[in-house]
């Protein structure tokens, strides 16, 4: 029951990218194409479940003071497996993320996570704080990278390692806007996602509010 | 000055001077100063001048409204700035813009660079720069490099309105270039093979171009008659041209080879969108500094950047982009350069007297 409220946190109230807004720089840079949303956050989702359950279990035996460093080192080794692993079977993708991958050791949402929560919770509640939170960021960042694409180059791309397809959608956007791809376009998409989330927060806050007086 | 600054701000002494000037009065004025370069644009790109001017207010009337509802302050389109915005955003797109180009762009020009910052007043660029912007790297296929020729040739080879306009968007006509533009390309050679260095036809306006910015004439009786209703003051679009001359006077010959002090000044302050951004976008009263220094300042910087674009950088016109930067610096110039308080410096001549 409780690991479920860990679980859900992530994906709407405490979603990392429209709440709490960490580790924007990836959100920007890839989300170019709707794949590479998924592909970012499947990477993601592994290295924070691992990390988090390998820290959660180390909790109690890493001292205070060399705290973030140890962090690191175990975040390092997952991100070194998830990137042999893209290298290995999905060079196209790999290509696409390019230095993002080796970066999410500095991701904020990992660290942050592990710092804020794995260090302080036992291993099943942080596993599934950091499934949660993984599908957190996969959904946000494909929802952005969606919006992108099909404004940007007017298709949908659901294509890894050679399965799925490319939706075309120029039937009905015949000239896309090329700023949509561009780092503009990210900007712009994600201050209005961030707005529209806001606005609704706003909302239930309201109606709680009203709910108890 | 801390002082000073705080025994200003402490109350607010009668008498008050009561200024006629409105929000919708100067508004409206700008307005009507914009048409005679509305007119121009009809007579140099016929039909389809007015077919993007009248998309572009439809849009930009219809997209005031809902944000004016959305943001609950009410129906806001009567006080003019959207026409403004609507129609300088016109002005700023060539006779062959497609629907969608002047559709969306107006709308990201009204809805987020306008409301998204919070309307009229708030806006940290100017919408119209910022639409233009927007629209230049969205299409930037047919934002630069799709000119048509002006509707006048084909009338004298006995065209007549409607056809012509016509035929000026036709693919086989959208081949000439702008005059900056065979400049970058080709150099004055270009120039004088085409028959783009005519300083009349520059003057009056018979040049390929955006629909709005070619003819320097119908710009000038504009300002001329905003200047005359004191909505603006001459600073800005003086030293702005007057940097620009200046400055591609002296090094406009070098991208040509031809050393200091050749370019063709005349040539660069009629060509592009220099007199339009000068005249009627820089000078935006929201997005422009409060002091004269700091007019100053902005003018000539903006001047600066546009020869610099313009001479060396990789595109052919850099008005826009230059007017968008300089409206970032636009706080920070009026940090730097506040007008001195009235009755200040006596102040400071006294104290030695008392003391």
């Amino acid at each position: 029951m409780n690991a479920w409220k860990e679980f859900l946190k992530g994906l709407f109230k405490e979603n990392p990218i429209f709440v709490v807004v960490l580790g924007l720089c990836p959100t920007l840079a890839v989300t170019t194409q709707t794949i590479n949303g998924i592909g970012m956050g499947l990477a993601v989702i592994f290295v924070l479940t691992m990390s988090n359950l390998l820290i959660s279990l180390l909790r109690n035996f890493i001292p205070e003071m060399v705290r973030i460093p140890a962090y690191i080192v175990i975040i390092a080794s997952f991100v070194t497996i998830v990137q042999m692993v893209i290298k290995a079977f999905a060079p196209e993708l790999d290509r696409a993320l390019g230095i993002f991958i080796p970066l999410i050791v500095v991701n904020c949402i990992i660290l942050g996570r592990a710092e804020a929560f794995a260090s302080k919770n036992p291993p099943l509640l942080s596993v599934m704080d950091g499934l949660g939170m993984g599908l957190g960021f996969t959904l946000s960042l494909t929802l952005i990278g969606f919006i992108r694409e099909v404004l940007g180059s007017g298709t949908i791309t659901l294509q890894l390692a050679g399965i799925g397809t490319v939706i075309d959608l120029s039937q009905w956007i015949s000239s896309p806007a090329v700023v949509m791809i561009l780092p503009t376009g990210g900007f712009v998409v994600m201050g209005l996602l961030l707005a529209f989330f806001q606005y609704l927060r706003n909302r239930q806050a309201e109606k709680a509010k009203a709910n108890k007086a | 000055m801390a002082k000073a600054k705080g025994k200003a701000g402490a109350g607010l002494f009668s008498p008050h001077i009561h200024s006629p000037f409105s929000v919708e009065r100067v508004m409206w004025d700008v307005v009507i100063a914009l048409i005679p370069a509305g007119i121009a644009s009809v007579y140099f790109f016929g039909a389809n001048a007015l077919r993007i001017i009248g998309i572009s207010v439809a849009t930009g009337l219809l997209t005031e409204l809902v944000m004016g509802l959305l943001t609950r302050r009410g129906i806001t389109i009567f006080d003019g700035s959207v026409m403004i915005t609507s129609l300088l955003f016109a002005y700023n797109l060539p006779p062959a813009a497609p629907w969608y180009v002047v559709v969306f762009g107006n709308m990201f020009a009204v809805a987020l660079v306008k409301w998204a910052f919070g309307g009229l007043g708030y806006n940290f660029m100017n919408p119209a720069i910022g639409g233009r912007l927007f629209v230049v790297i969205a299409w930037s296929g047919v934002m630069s490099g799709r000119w048509s020729p002006t509707i006048r040739s084909l009338i004298d080879r006995g065209m007549d309105f409607w056809e012509a306009s016509r035929a000026i968007v036709s693919p086989e006509m959208i081949t000439s270039a702008s005059p900056l533009t065979t400049l970058k390309v080709d150099g004055f050679a270009g120039l004088y093979k085409q028959g783009l260095l005519d300083y009349w036809n520059l003057f009056i306006g018979n040049v390929p171009g955006c629909i709005g910015e070619t003819s320097a004439l119908a710009i000038l009786l504009g300002v001329i008659y905003l200047l005359v209703r004191r909505v603006i003051t001459w600073e800005v679009p003086v030293l702005y041209v007057g940097t620009v001359a200046l400055l591609s006077w002296i090094f406009g010959g070098l991208p040509q080879g031809t050393g200091l002090f050749t370019g063709d000044a005349l040539f660069h302050v009629l060509s592009g969108g220099l007199m339009l951004g000068a005249c009627f976008m820089a000078n935006d009263s929201v997005t422009s500094p409060l002091s004269f220094s700091g007019n100053v300042f902005y003018a000539i910087m903006l001047g600066i950047l546009t020869t610099m674009i313009r001479l060396f950088g990789g595109y052919p016109e850099g008005v826009a982009l230059s007017i968008a930067l300089m409206n970032i610096f636009v706080p920070l110039i009026d940090r730097y350069f506040r007008p001195s308080i009235y009755g200040y410096r006596r102040a400071i001549v006294k104290k030695p007297k008392e003391s």
